[in-house]
């Protein structure tokens, strides 16, 4: 069972295919981000020029055929199978964990050395953060100004495609308990907060020792901090994260072209994947990209939560478009645009509690609720 | 054999994460914990590999 079947047997043949079409281009993006991220790490290796923040276009032949490098590598495993893509996962992740325990103390040290703070108790740490780490500040032109908010809601709502848009299926739907869910927290809590907090100390430190130098290559970063193990680590970490992203990609596609083998279809995406992380610019618009494009895809999540959750208990009729063989059902289309409109308008008013990286959340009620409503119209009077 | 593989897999996972610690108490110069985490890392792989999603076919 994946989302993708699950959802053609709620929402009809036509509004899946569409659904799955903004979905596999969507997951294309996401993947070419973590290749860029990958690539910087060769960067450092092979000395060619590599992009800063405002970069949008490729700036060098090295960075093409470093990209072009890593995304074949990576979309040769995607296309395996979920075999290869768990084996690699697995044996990467507590190292990776570890690693990322590992920058941040390194990092610390540093900055303990080069700003000369002495750091005896908690409350020293402390100080040495407020003052010098996290010091806050204007941000750069064009950056939005990050507060704990945005973070928090930030770390939960990155993946939200994946967790609340319910494309992990794609992957848990191989779990054997219920409870293996909670995979998804240790992705969120130990990938994002544990992780952030050990980039964040690193980048700060690359600003205290030199303040124009303000470009985000994971690479370089990592290089510093823990020499060829943490450009291994930057090549893995955008690697396990661009995999099940292609393979999942691959499934939505596959969906729309279900004559095509899976094989064919996730070397076919993992091109198109390849040729988005060419272009810099998509990571280094990762945060607005990212909130986009789980906003995108949340409602259908909350179309297929309230689906096999809700209904039952309403007395509403579960799969509805297989039930009545509906091309598309207009209830789910419906919440799906309409809670898109609403978020969309809402991010406009320009409220600071409605910005592209908190709106989700009201967002997920909104199509909740519409669907519901929706259902109930239009399954009143209809044979169920 | 496969459980030694899985006790030394561990052992590097250990040192991955002594290495920077040491390096946080002065222990170690910044030079060798790297060399101590690379040691650590090819060690994890390439004992991970013998041990790790072989459960069925041993």
């Amino acid at each position: 069972m994946t989302l993708y079947y699950q959802l053609e047997k709620i929402c009809g043949r036509n509004l899946v295919t569409l659904y799955n079409l903004a979905n596999g281009v969507m997951f294309c993006f996401l993947a070419g981000s973590m290749i860029t991220v990958s690539a910087t790490a060769l960067g450092v290796w092979f000395k060619f020029p590599m992009p800063g923040l405002t970069d949008i276009y490729p700036n060098s032949v090295g960075w093409v055929l470093a990209v072009l490098g890593v995304g074949a590598l990576i979309t040769l495993v995607a296309a395996w199978g979920y075999d290869m893509v768990s084996k690699v996962a697995n044996i990467a992740a507590p190292w990776m964990v570890l690693l990322f325990l590992g920058f941040g103390i390194i990092g610390l040290r540093r900055f303990i050395e080069v700003t000369g703070a002495e750091v005896s108790s908690l409350s020293s740490l402390w100080a040495l953060c407020q003052d010098s780490i996290w010091k806050g500040g204007d941000p750069l032109p064009g950056q939005v100004k990050f507060t704990f908010w945005h973070v928090t809601f930030f770390a939960w709502f990155a993946n939200m495609a994946m967790h609340v848009g319910m494309s992990d299926l794609s992957v848990l739907r191989f779990a054997k308990k219920s409870w293996h869910g909670v995979a998804s927290a240790s992705g969120m809590y130990v990938g994002h907060f544990m992780a952030w907090l050990a980039a964040a100390v690193l980048y700060s430190l690359q600003l205290h020792l030199d303040p124009s130098n303000t470009d985000v290559l994971p690479g370089p970063l990592a290089y510093r901090a823990a020499g060829v193990t943490g450009l291994v680590c930057v090549i893995i970490a955008g690697w396990t994260t661009a995999n099940p992203t292609i393979y999942r990609a691959g499934l939505a596609f596959q969906a729309i072209m279900p004559k095509k083998t899976r094989f064919a279809v996730t070397i076919g995406t993992g091109m198109l994947a390849t040729l988005a992380g060419m272009f810099p610019g998509i990571a280094m618009k990762l945060l607005g990209f990212v909130a986009i494009y789980g906003l995108i895809l949340m409602p259908m999540g909350a179309v297929v939560f309230t689906d096999f959750w809700i209904f039952p208990k309403l007395g509403l009729k579960q799969y509805y478009a297989e039930h009545r063989g509906l091309k598309i059902n207009w209830a789910a289309g419906i919440a799906w645009i309409a809670t898109l409109v609403i978020c969309v308008a809402l991010v406009k008013s320009g409220k600071p509690q409605f910005q592209i990286f908190f709106v989700s959340l009201p967002g997920w009620f909104i199509a909740s609720l519409l669907y519901i409503v929706i259902s109930k119209l239009t399954q009143k009077g209809a044979e169920v | 054999m496969k459980k030694i593989m899985e006790i030394i897999s561990y052992l590097a996972l250990a040192l991955l994460v002594a290495a920077p610690i040491l390096f946080y108490a002065e222990k170690v110069t910044l030079e060798l914990n790297k060399t101590l985490m690379l040691a650590a890392t090819i060690v994890w792989f390439a004992g991970a590999l013998c041990w790790m999603g072989r459960e069925k076919t041993d």
